[in-house]
């Protein structure tokens, strides 16, 4: 395992962000951290990386308690990102790449590289406050990249980033996998880990309420779910048998033991139906199933 | 090492920066402006005046500007005989003249005069004026009597005070203008490092707290190492800063003191010896403070909040200073002399214009070091934890526990 949390305990005065929390992050996959906000993800995250200590639990990341060298094989995007506004692109990654254990002639090298690989070539000189916004988020993800980590954490990597930079770095992500890397990221946007984990951690209120496999955890909490676009009065889809439901203006999800055909029965001549289909459960779903409202808050239609 | 990293970088940064360079060019010509301000304003009000005199005795007229002649503090005094006191407006008014002196008939018994200032203000001019009236009346009136020439010069004569400095039971020459030079000098270094450079740390802390680059570090170093690179880096950039001063300080000083021998400090190396030493421990005092309200607040506004009254606990030894210069040790003195927040000043300033023994130097250097160290702990400490937290500042009560889990 890459990443080992037993036991997890962290209060902040009386709040418990995170409570008995175990993990395992095995090597080489991308594993997501998901939650609602205020879940306890940057927490857990702040302390597989040692800036935080926890209050009780067993933390090893490659095996060994965290220290210095380990972190040095480490990568880290912060949630709420920035860097030294004033200073010269080239210079702070220069420092970055040297506080991870390069040498500065070392950082020099892999930071130009990178930059024109983010085609940021031409901006090696200017100061960080003069970049766009999408260059300034690139420049961030260069700054995990720099020395070429074996385990990249990225703490809501996709919040903020414009359509284009999320693309860039979903590709990234999933690259850096292809060459035998690690990456933990948290979101509270499921519909993104879906498309890109391998492994996932629900997690609510400071405490785990699934880990594993991301096919696993589908086929053990695989329901019959319908899905079914629409028009018209959506109540009437409360009327069909079901364990669980999610209604929005023109679409639901119904889980329900009762085939389309039943369904179809239910809703014909009350609601005009554009499409309805039997499907797996999507992540939204089973963590509604499991933690109940609060999954609600969820941001589902976010992406 | 991750110290040496971040402390590398954190020099740069200031370093590099174009004010760092004004600053440190401009400030010896401020500092040279500051100490010869005293002596700049005596130039000043030392200019020659001229003054015009309406003297039917006629008497007042030959006598005014002889009468101080040659005495040291006396200024240079041009006189012009005037007519009529029209021909005086006319002349003020074209300010040919400083002012007309109306002397009337009877002044050796009435002993009354007028004068027309253009300047009111003047205090320095009419008191001249006064005191030479006052000799040449007291002159008259002892000649009346009988008196000699000789005995009424010997009668006459002003006092004249030689200051001199007793140290180690030897008299030094030293006056207490140049003393109160050197204190100006090096208090001024000592204030404006405490201060510019703990405000430049406060930034530089609350910048990667706000950046959240806080995050990036200590997922890179150890918290202590971020913290001692923090220190030492803006720490070193004053420093060097300090030095290049020093290195124009003394060798102007090395300069003056060959060719103008008045210039001569006796014991000038032992007392920059002191200033460096007390500079350096009170660096570390001070810029704990400032570090450690920048890694416990969100904005500079709230920064400049809790920084008033510390900016006032800074300034106001530096002020007493001055005031307390004058006058004989006391006990306010010698306690401030050992408080380790004020021992920089106030143990300089008697090292300059007393003498304290080594011994007493050394305990209140001591005081200042430990108490450094004690600071850099706790702010250490707070900084640990401050760095990453976020929304209310925190409360005493939670400052102590940060400084107890750290």
């Amino acid at each position: 395992m890459i990443v080992h949390l037993e036991g997890i305990t962290r209060r902040f005065g009386d709040i418990v962000a995170v409570d008995s929390l175990s993990l395992d992050v095995p090597p080489g996959v991308v594993y997501g951290l998901l939650g609602p906000n205020g879940a306890g993800k940057t927490t857990t995250l702040r302390i597989l990386l040692g800036i935080l200590k926890p209050d009780a639990g067993e933390v090893k990341l490659m095996g060994e308690p965290v220290n210095v060298e380990t972190l040095s094989r480490v990568g880290y995007l912060p949630e709420e990102r920035g860097l030294y506004p004033k200073e010269k692109v080239l210079e702070v990654l220069i420092y970055l790449g040297e506080l991870k254990g390069l040498s500065s002639a070392e950082a020099r090298t892999r930071a130009l590289s990178l930059l024109e690989e983010f085609g940021l070539k031409d901006r090696a000189g200017s100061k960080i406050e003069e970049l766009s916004k999408g260059m300034q988020q690139k420049l961030q993800f260069i700054s995990v990249l720099l020395h070429d980590p074996e385990l990249l954490i990225l703490d809501e990597p996709f919040s903020g980033l414009d359509p284009i930079n999320s693309e860039l770095l979903r590709k990234r992500v999933m690259e850096e996998r292809a060459r035998g890397k690690t990456v933990i990221f948290s979101t509270h946007i499921l519909e993104q880990a879906e498309k890109m984990c391998d492994y996932v951690a629900l997690i609510s209120r400071g405490r785990k309420v699934v880990d594993g496999k991301l096919s696993e955890i589908k086929a053990r909490y695989g329901k019959r779910t319908i899905k079914v676009e629409f028009e018209g009065e959506g109540d009437v889809i409360k009327e069909v048998p079901h364990s669980s439901l999610r209604l929005y203006e023109r679409f639901a999800e119904i889980e329900t033991d009762l085939d389309v055909n039943q369904v179809i029965k239910y809703l014909v001549d009350r609601v005009k139906i554009h499409k309805i289909e039997r499907t797996e459960p999507s992540l939204s779903q089973i963590y509604i199933t499991l933690v109940g409202g609060e999954g609600e808050n969820l941001d589902n239609n976010q992406v | 090492m991750k110290t040496w990293i971040i402390t590398k970088f954190e020099l740069k940064r200031v370093v590099r920066k174009k004010w760092f360079i004004i600053s440190t060019l401009l400030t010896p010509l401020f500092v040279i402006l500051y100490a010869s301000f005293p002596a700049l304003l005596g130039k000043f009000a030392n200019r020659e005046r001229t003054l015009g005199i309406i003297d039917p005795t006629g008497r007042i007229v030959e006598e005014i500007e002889r009468v101080g002649k040659g005495e040291k503090f006396e200024i240079p005094l041009k006189v012009r005989r005037l007519s009529s006191l029209e021909e005086g407006f006319s002349l003020l008014r074209k300010k040919e003249l400083d002012a007309v002196l109306k002397v009337p008939e009877d002044i050796f018994s009435s002993r009354k005069a007028t004068l027309y200032m253009r300047n009111v203000g003047d205090v320095t001019f009419l008191s001249v004026i006064k005191e030479r009236l006052n000799k040449i009346i007291q002159r008259d009136q002892l000649r009346k009597i009988g008196l000699k020439e000789e005995v009424l010069k010997e009668i006459l004569a002003g006092v004249k005070i030689e200051t001199l400095k007793v140290e180690k039971g030897k008299v030094k020459k030293e006056t207490m203008e140049s003393s109160f030079t050197l204190y100006m000098i090096f208090s001024l270094l000592l204030f404006m490092g405490l201060i510019g450079y703990g405000q430049i740390l406060l930034r530089r802390v609350l910048e990667d707290k706000r950046f959240r680059v806080v995050e990036i570090l200590y997922s890179s170093a150890r918290p202590m190492e971020v913290f001692a690179g923090k220190l030492l880096g803006v720490g070193l950039a004053g420093i060097l800063q300090l030095l290049f001063w020093l290195f124009l300080g003394l060798a102007g000083y090395f300069y003056a003191s060959t060719y103008l021998p008045q210039f001569r400090l006796p014991g000038f190396m032992s007392k920059f010896v002191i200033f460096l030493l007390f500079f350096f421990a009170g660096f570390f005092l001070y810029s704990t403070i400032f570090l450690t309200v920048g890694s416990i607040v969100e904005s500079e506004e709230e920064a400049q909040h809790l920084l008033g009254p510390i900016m006032m606990m800074i300034s106001l030894p530096f002020a007493l200073s001055f005031i307390l210069f004058m006058t004989p040790d006391n006990w306010i003195k010698v306690a401030l002399s050992y408080f380790p927040y004020t021992a920089p000043f106030f143990m300089m300033m008697r090292a300059i214009i007393s003498s304290p023994s080594a011994v007493e130097i050394g305990i209140s250097l001591l005081l200042v070091f430990l108490a450094s160290v004690v600071s850099v702990w706790i702010s250490a400490r707070i900084f640990r934890v401050g760095m990453l937290h976020s929304g209310a500042r925190p409360t005493i009560s939670q400052l102590i526990s940060w400084v107890k889990e750290g």
